[in-house]
């Protein structure tokens, strides 16, 4: 017989429940009326017959009895039956039942939000095959930081590593073509990838094909696309006959061979179309352009991978010493590329303050559980000496605990679900956050949790409340007499309740400061007022340098200049807080050792650029906006300082990249800026003129004193005069920037300091608890205090005192844990210690006032009492 | 199958219950077993049948009867359905299923390997 077959019987006969007796009690009765008949036919009366029958039969109730055992429901009618009174037991004290349930679905909740965001951004794999196989491949500068590829390196890496399977191009920068339909103009955002780039990242279109490698060899190559989920849903309604049709990018006809799957992301979100780019070999091999991924050889790891490319890095180094001599390669796994170690770090933190606050809501929930076994203690003892087994009794007191745990759990379920849209809603602060949902694997993560710390909360409880020692001492036990190991138990876990709350509010006030302070820290440079527009010109239509390009933008930048409420209008090629990066070296002019030459972020910027962020010129003049444009720069104060220490660095020529590298004269000095994050140190700049660089892609800041909204209309009207068939720019402004750049930190915050304050609440709700408790027991104690003379005030204090030396204790605690815990923090602070001392002494200052507070009520109560009453009670 | 639990006869007011040995619970359920193997009777026409073929030796008291039918039916080896009794009266007629019928086979087995070693404990020991 099998498993399943026989719950089947065991749960019929539950729900059949009456039938199954009905048909039992039939099958008796048929019993006993065939036995009287047999009797009367052998002779008997029928008066004799059925009294012999009947006691032949024995108890009626005791066969149905046994017949029922048969069944196997016993088990589950004591489960129904004890459901049933956890549930009344549960109604009858609202105020126990609401506290540990709000504790726990606060907790659990908390914990469900924090836990489906580390696991969209740290646990989940990512959407790629074999990711454990794809690393991201570098060059290494000389200086020894990680700098992106060439072309024909990444072509001889692909030739010469054994160990890589295939390797990918990834072009910077990216492309951004305008989508075409009738009179609609769509700025795409796409990416431009190698022939492999699919095959190496391990994906499948989900409709049609991604790229084949023919479609990169020889001079006429087809034009083909394939679009990203987002693309397709964006512009397409999801229609799947889109494949094979062709549309119109930067007005050239190109065909769509294929659809990528819905969870596939690359570095973001917002992606709607991958273009090919055929590695290209005559491109300079000093031109480090592409992003690049391989894929490692079946059975070769990461160190055997790594080496192997360093050391063809080292044989390019000696092949081609004009332009890789002292550069190596390496090898960075690809979810450590993607998510990055600070990321990482922002989950511990988050994890770790998840944490407390789940144990803490435990801890709240098991000193309820032990407050009410004592206040019940009465009544188990009754039942005990009523004949009730211990494991009856444990059994009927985990069965409650079970239901506050489900209860909470569904509460838990329901925050969560209720806050998720809020967490998702926030400025995207770390990859793939976007993603997060609950799914089952999280709600079922939730359920059991839930069950298995309710269980474990009631435990102790229960086998303290039915332990031998209370059954024997029987009923004369009364409340006043209460078990002293018991309290001692609440007041320690009263303690960690303080101390835990203390961790984490000394934890959100770190963060706090540190926010406070980064959003303090002077960029450099005015971000009020400034309104920026994405601009990126096809490269086909106007190839980087060309005429084109520099007419279009000369031509943007007068439009924009003559419109009403534009105070100014500068560009560069960095959108500020967003990047690119671009990075060189520089040196001063004799400089013949490539070695001295220092790394530097430069930025080709319009003359205006600095005038409009208002960033000071100290020294010299910024470029000239006419006439035939020399090869000039402006440097920031600190490159100044790092170059020609002291002097004046005006007038003085500063070499490009390498010693045989292009000169440029400086023609002024400008101030620090911090425009890729906040909270570092001032970066090396140099700026270079836009209109030597001719870049094609720039963001265009415009500044005014009064609305930005009507000089976005301006902007696209501009746009759209110069070239009809660009699509309107994505336009943003300076603040939106500069707030995204702090929108990790502010992230960690907000969970962190949410954390704190439930923290802070349950706490003390733990202290109430217990100092009301505390005076009710005391109520005798206290009243025969009052009767003999003690004013209110000393009642007070008396019950304060108790109070207060909790608090203390959990405060000392809980900071000597901050302490050890300190270390962990330090990574995401800027400028503050762990140890700061205003932080340390406002969180004590909060926390001994929240607690003392949340004695005040009780404590009161404790001054009123009436010693008549109390004493006419006993 | 516990065989050391045993389900105690109650007082008969036929015979004397001395004369009567206990049935075991084991042997119970493999006499109903038995007893149904050719056609499908209710739960009176079993304890009658056995007290027959027994030759009034043994009697089977309904509160052991009407659990061990209950259990079988749950393990699956014999079912239950409605049907008129003899007399025409609506009684619950139980039946052997493919389960039970393999079930007997092993039982009756079981019973035999066992009498005998009993038997030949009892001669030679």
């Amino acid at each position: 017989m099998s498993r399943i077959d026989d719950w089947t019987y065991r749960l019929k006969a539950l729900w059949r429940r009456d039938r199954f007796e009905n048909e039992l009690d039939e099958e008796l009765r048929f019993h006993l009326e065939s036995e009287i008949e047999r009797r009367v036919a052998s002779g008997e009366s029928r008066a004799s017959a059925e009294r012999a029958a009947r006691l032949d039969f024995g108890g009626h109730e005791n066969i149905k009895e046994a017949c029922r055992d048969q069944w196997g429901t016993r088990g589950l009618e004591d489960f129904r039956a004890d459901l049933r009174t956890a549930l009344r037991q549960l109604i009858k004290s609202p105020v126990f039942s609401l506290t540990a349930v709000a504790s726990l679905a606060i907790g659990l909740g908390v914990a469900t939000v924090v836990f489906s965001l580390v696991d969209s951004v740290l646990l989940r794999p990512l959407p790629f095959g074999e990711p454990e196989r794809i690393v991201n491949l570098n060059e290494i500068t000389p200086e020894g930081e990680t700098f992106s590829v060439s072309d024909q390196n990444l072509l001889d890496f692909e030739r010469r590593c054994r160990t890589l399977e295939s390797v990918a191009g990834v072009l910077f920068p990216a492309p951004r073509p305008t989508f075409q339909r009738q009179d609609q103009r769509i700025r795409w955002i796409g990416q431009a990838v190698s022939a492999s780039f699919f095959e190496v990242l391990g994906v499948r279109a989900r409709i049609g094909r991604t790229f084949s490698s023919a479609e990169f060899v020889g001079t006429d190559r087809p034009r083909v696309v394939v679009l990203t989920d987002r693309g397709w849903r964006r512009n397409f309604h999801a229609d799947p006959d889109i494949v094979g049709e062709p549309i119109l990018l930067d007005g050239e006809s190109w065909t769509v061979i294929g659809v990528l799957p819905a969870d596939f992301r690359f570095e973001s979100a917002d992606h709607d179309v991958f273009l090919p780019y055929a590695l290209d070999p005559t491109v300079p091999r000093g031109d480090h352009r592409l992003t690049a991924f391989a894929r490692l050889a079946p059975g070769v790891g990461l160190e055997q991978a790594d080496q192997e490319v360093a050391e063809v890095a080292g044989r390019l180094a000696e092949l081609y010493p004009d332009t890789n001599a002292r550069w190596g390669a390496g090898l960075v796994a690809v979810d450590e590329y993607f998510l990055g170690p600070e990321a990482r770090r922002t989950n511990f933190v988050l994890l770790g303050a998840m944490a407390l606050l789940l144990l803490l809501a435990c801890v709240n929930v098991s000193n309820l559980l032990l407050a009410r076994a004592e206040d019940r203690s009465n009544e188990i003892r009754l039942r005990l000496a009523l004949g009730a087994g211990r494991g009856r009794v444990v059994r009927q007191l985990l069965t409650e605990s079970l239901v506050l745990g489900s209860l909470g759990a569904l509460g838990a379920g329901l925050l969560a679900w209720a806050v998720m849209p809020w967490v998702r809603s926030l400025d995207v602060a770390l990859p793939r956050m976007d993603q997060m949902t609950l799914d089952w694997r999280i709600l079922g993560s939730l359920a059991l949790v839930a069950m298995v710390t309710s269980l474990l909360l009631a435990v102790v409880p229960a086998l303290r409340a039915t332990s031998h020692g209370n059954h024997r001492s029987g009923l004369r036990h009364h409340r006043h007499g209460a078990d002293p190991g018991s309290a001692r138990m609440r007041a320690a876990l009263v303690m960690a309740e303080v101390a835990l709350a203390t961790v984490l509010a000394l934890g959100a006030g770190l963060l706090y400061r540190s926010f406070e302070l980064l959003q303090g820290v002077d960029s450099g440079f005015t971000t009020d007022g400034i309104l920026l527009a994405q601009i990126d010109l096809p490269s086909e239509r106007y190839p980087e340098s060309s005429p084109q390009t520099r007419q279009f933008f000369a031509g943007l930048h007068e439009l924009l200049e003559t419109q009403p409420g534009v105070d100014s209008v500068g560009g560069t090629m960095v959108s500020p807080f967003r990047g690119p990066r671009p990075k060189n070296n520089v040196a001063t002019e004799a400089e013949v050792d490539q070695n001295a030459f220092v790394p530097i972020h430069w930025r080709g910027v319009t003359s205006d650029y600095f005038q409009t962020l208002r960033i000071p010129l100290l020294r010299g003049r910024s470029f000239d906006k006419k006439g035939k444009p020399g090869l000039e720069t402006l440097i920031s104060s600190s490159l100044a300082q790092r170059l020609w220490p002291g002097e004046d660095p005006v007038g003085r020529r500063m070499r490009w990249i390498r010693p045989d590298g292009p000169l440029f004269e400086v023609i002024g000095v400008v101030g620090d800026v911090q425009d890729l994050q906040l909270g570092g140190e001032p970066l090396d700049v140099v700026y270079l003129p836009q209109r030597i660089m001719g870049w094609p892609t720039m963001t265009i800041a415009l500044r005014s004193s009064g609305s930005l909204e009507p000089l976005a209309a301006g902007v696209r009207a501009a746009v759209h005069e110069l070239d009809p068939l660009l699509a309107p720019p994505e336009m943003s402004t300076l603040a939106t920037q500069r707030r995204e750049a702090l929108a990790r930190p502010l992230l960690s915050l907000r969970l962190v300091a949410i954390s704190a304050l439930i923290a802070v609440l349950l706490a003390a709700v733990g202290v109430y608890g217990l100092v009301a408790y505390a005076v009710s027991r005391r109520r005798r104690e206290l009243g025969v205090r009052v009767a003999v003379g003690a004013r209110p005030q000393q009642v007070v204090a008396l019950v304060a005192w108790d109070a207060a030396r909790l608090i203390g204790g959990g405060l000392l605690l809980g900071w000597i844990a901050a302490l050890g815990l300190a270390g962990t923090l330090r990574v995401l602070l800027y400028q503050v210690s762990p140890f700061d001392p205003q932080v340390m002494a406002f969180v004590v200052a909060v926390l001994a006032a929240v607690g003392l507070l949340a004695c005040a009520v009780p404590a009161g109560r404790a001054a009123r009492v009436d010693p008549v009453t109390v004493l006419r009670q006993e | 199958m516990s065989l050391s639990k045993t389900l105690k006869g109650k007082t008969s007011s036929e015979k004397a219950t001395a004369e009567r040995p206990d049935i075991l619970q084991g042997t119970l359920d493999l006499l109903i077993l038995r007893t149904l193997r050719l056609e499908p009777k209710h739960g009176w026409a079993i304890s009658q049948r056995i007290q027959e073929v027994s030759d009034d030796v043994l009697l089977v008291q309904q509160g052991s009867l009407y659990p061990s039918l209950h259990r079988l039916q749950r393990r699956g080896w014999i079912a239950a359905e409605w049907g008129a009794s003899e007399n025409n009266r609506r009684a619950k007629f139980y039946r052997l299923t493919d389960e039970g019928r393999a079930q007997l086979d092993v039982e009756t087995d079981r019973w035999h390997r066992l009498s005998e070693a009993v038997a030949l404990v009892l001669k030679h020991a």
